[in-house]
């Protein structure tokens, strides 16, 4: 043992180093080369009648659609690769466009899309016709897809919003009607902690989602496209107005801080821990399979307010199908993501397995949309996520790199719920550091208070 | 591609005398050929992915206007290495690791140097059974033990936290921002303490018994034993779990990122590797991700030779 240790030292020959450098730079070369050319390999055009097997990468299962879709076009297969929601995902496709081998479908949320657009990943879908079917969505919904260059994804679905509630919590504890204001619940949420110290009446998630959603509904913008360039507003009043409030909430101690939609956060409802929360639409799925032990005491009321009286959502999640530029078979996963978006079972399905809203305007007739739930107490939910679609601020727009706003402004969130900075701090912390990774990008980007 | 023949054994080709010298390090043909192997793998599984990761740190994907359009990947110059040099993140996991290595380190070696030590007193019953269960924790994937530790810290679950809830000393939260450094610390002292016992115990058992004899007749305890024979004699295996020590905190991956999923202290820039892996993997950066990756093998680089020139000094005088 010691005398190996030492014997790195006493003498090492300076042999042929030069000749060795020599060899490995070649096979690195080598090696180079191969890695260079491993993409590549042009689309053929293709009709619908060639037989095409496509692979989609998608976390809802949407087995049943599928299945449909291969009866009435026997000459497509589709392989569904059940994938983790969100970023993990991100990670995978970014790296699968670069290495060339990206499925030929997948499931790209409406916020991280244009990051997707801009690593010229995606297949623009206007040359397999897509701009024909333009009139059966909502135009709000195809403006988030679809710029000047081109159709980068279908849009497949919203999410409006609602105050989702544990009514026999609050009735517990004296609210006997959902706070219709922001204010409302920040008084509710004090009183409610009072009288039961163990439980939180709501959350506040250190979450870029959330605080978008929140600044959506304040009518702040995050980022707003001006002509060639990108105003960031994290620091706009509408952010501090919402900053400010939620630091209420958590100076007062009187709100659960865990990232929603994780096991804590779930744990927190089953256990009655965490008696409400502000979400999308599609948590109804979630909150059945993940907190199946409150069924029936959840209702949904119109979310709080900014300002009484007046209703403007946000929202928060949103999907959309894009097909990866390299697919062999662009017309046959064109065919597949236009039928699943537009088809008028396919859409009732989708609905079903927990996509979220439908996009379309063939979509609002779906019966799903008129039922009641029994997970809900008998509640038809759907009259408030309807009227929440039909409140939202349109205009709102999702910035270029979002998936790296979501990294970094989680961090600086997380930070400030465990108390080492303000709420308002973590959002001019990121107004700063947004910009810095914009210019780095080489995109052009200005601070929108100035 | 093909090795070129050495000069030296081309020079002799012709001549074929008997009494020829040839340098001893030169690579002849049958020689050069029985180390093709080993130079081809070494040549793509070793230094390719290092002068990949190099080269991708000089480059960088920049698109212009709203940023939609395909980016193009150019040469950056030092762009990334200032862009991470510049930013505080970086400087606090840094930092982290520093303060970490500092409190980390010393226990771990100091605890596989105690057990090394008392394990290698032939009179302590079960030591073989006592070997196992101090070298139990590495035969444990560092991410399961992780997962398994990050439910004895979690605040709602941890047996921990309810005892010391139960004896009156509060509420002890494992994963507050000034404490969950020392909870990873803890991970990692339980992975790691009977590795290196191991390793310290393999050295001793290669030291000759005759001066234990020698030492034991001229009456020295278990303890002089020890300090002053045993201690001495093991300072280069101790050197060397110390660097693979050092080595191994500066690439703290594994414990922080298990953390990061019940605990809003630990951020994806908590440590440099984290950084680097959120980078590439959440920011789709490869390349910044590359010149975080450099920047920490040049910093690992430096603080092994720094140790090992203190270390050799000491030796020495």
């Amino acid at each position: 043992m010691r005398s190996s240790h030492h014997a790195g030292r006493t003498q090492r020959p300076v042999r042929s180093r030069k000749r060795l450098l020599a060899i490995a730079s070649t096979v690195v070369a080598l090696g180079l080369a191969l890695v260079g050319c491993s993409s590549g390999g042009s689309p053929s055009g293709g009709a619908t009648d060639e037989k095409a097997t496509i692979t989609l990468w998608d976390w809802v299962d949407s087995s049943k659609a599928i299945a449909l879709f291969e009866k009435s076009h026997p000459n497509i297969t589709v392989k569904l690769d059940l994938v983790t929601a969100g970023a993990p995902t991100y990670a995978k496709m970014f790296a699968a466009i670069k290495a060339g081998n990206a499925p030929d479908v997948g499931l790209v949320e409406l916020n991280t899309l244009p990051q997707f657009i801009g690593t010229g990943g995606l297949l623009d879908l206007s040359k397999y016709g897509a701009n024909d079917i333009k009139s059966d969505f909502l135009p709000w919904a195809w403006n988030q897809v679809s710029n000047a260059g081109g159709v980068y994804a279908l849009p497949l679905s919203a999410s409006p919003i609602g105050y989702h509630f544990n009514d026999d919590l609050l009735r517990q504890y004296g609210i006997t009607t959902p706070p219709a204001t922001y204010d409302e619940l920040l008084q509710d949420a004090i009183a409610y902690h009072e009288k039961n110290p163990n439980g939180y009446l709501v959350d506040v998630p250190p979450t870029a989602n959330y605080m978008a959603l929140l600044t959506w509904q304040a009518g702040g913008r995050l980022f707003h496209a001006d002509g060639n360039k990108w105003e960031v507003g994290f620091t706009s009043p509408q952010s501090k107005q919402v900053a400010d409030y939620l630091q209420q909430l958590v100076d007062a101690k009187a709100v659960f801080t865990e990232a929603a939609y994780e096991t804590p956060w779930y744990q927190a409802l089953n256990s009655g821990q965490l008696a409400s929360f502000v979400g999308p639409q599609w948590a109804d799925a979630l909150l059945a399979s993940q907190v199946a032990s409150q069924s029936g005491k959840f209702r949904v009321a119109t979310a709080p307010q900014w300002t009484t009286g007046k209703q403007v959502d946000g929202q928060e999640g949103g999907g959309s199908l894009a097909v990866f530029k390299d697919t062999k078979h662009p017309q046959a996963a064109y065919e597949f993501v236009k039928w699943m978006l537009t088809d008028p079972q396919a859409q009732s399905l989708n609905y079903q397995s927990g996509y979220g809203w439908p996009t379309t305007k063939s979509g609002a007739k779906i019966p799903d949309l008129d039922q009641s739930v029994p997970y809900f107490g008998g509640q038809n939910p759907q009259q408030i996520y309807q009227a929440s679609n039909d409140a939202t601020d349109q205009s709102w727009q999702w910035g270029p790199n979002y998936s790296t706003v979501t990294t970094d402004f989680n961090d600086l969130l997380a930070k400030a719920l465990s108390g080492q900075t303000t709420i308002w701090q973590a959002f001019q912390q990121e107004q700063t550091k947004e910009l810095g990774r914009l210019k780095a990008a080489g995109i052009d980007a200005v601070s929108a208070n100035e | 591609m093909t090795v070129a023949p050495a000069p030296a054994a081309a020079g002799g080709a012709g001549t074929q005398s008997p009494r020829r010298r040839r340098r001893p390090g030169s690579l002849t043909w049958p020689a050069a050929s029985l180390a093709l192997p080993f130079a081809i793998l070494f040549a793509l599984f070793f230094l390719a992915p290092i002068v990949y990761a190099v080269i991708q740190s000089f480059l960088a994907s920049r698109s212009g206007g709203l940023g939609l359009g395909p980016p193009t990947i150019g040469f950056a110059g030092l762009d990334n290495y200032v862009q991470v040099v510049t930013d505080p993140d970086f400087g606090a996991g840094v930092a982290r690791i520093g303060l970490f290595a500092i409190v980390n380190i010393p226990i771990t070696i100091g605890l596989a140097l105690f057990f090394a030590l008392v394990m290698d007193v032939s009179s302590i019953p079960f030591r073989g059974l006592f070997r196992v269960l101090y070298f139990l924790p590495y035969a444990i994937p560092g991410v399961v033990g992780g997962i398994l530790w990050a439910f004895l810290f979690s605040p709602s679950l941890s047996p921990y936290v309810q005892l010391l809830h139960a004896i009156g000393a509060g509420t002890v939260d494992f994963l507050s921002p000034h404490v969950v450094l020392f909870a990873i610390a803890n991970i990692v002292i339980w992975n790691f303490a009977g590795y290196n016992m191991l390793i310290l115990t393999a050295s001793l058992n290669a030291l000759p018994p005759e001066q234990f004899e020698a030492a034991r007749i001229d009456g020295c305890g278990r303890l002089r034993e020890a300090l002053l024979i045993k201690i001495p004699q093991l300072a280069p295996a101790i050197v060397m779990t110390v660097l693979f020590a050092i080595i191994g905190t500066l690439q703290l991956f594994n414990e922080p990122l298990i953390l990061s999923l019940i605990s809003k202290s630990v951020t994806t820039t908590y440590t440099p590797n984290l950084m680097a892996y959120a980078e590439a993997f959440s920011n789709n950066n490869a390349y910044l991700a590359s010149a975080i990756s450099v920047l920490l093998a040049v910093i690992t680089a430096i603080c092994s030779a720094v140790f090992l020139g203190l270390t050799r000094r000491r030796s020495a005088s």
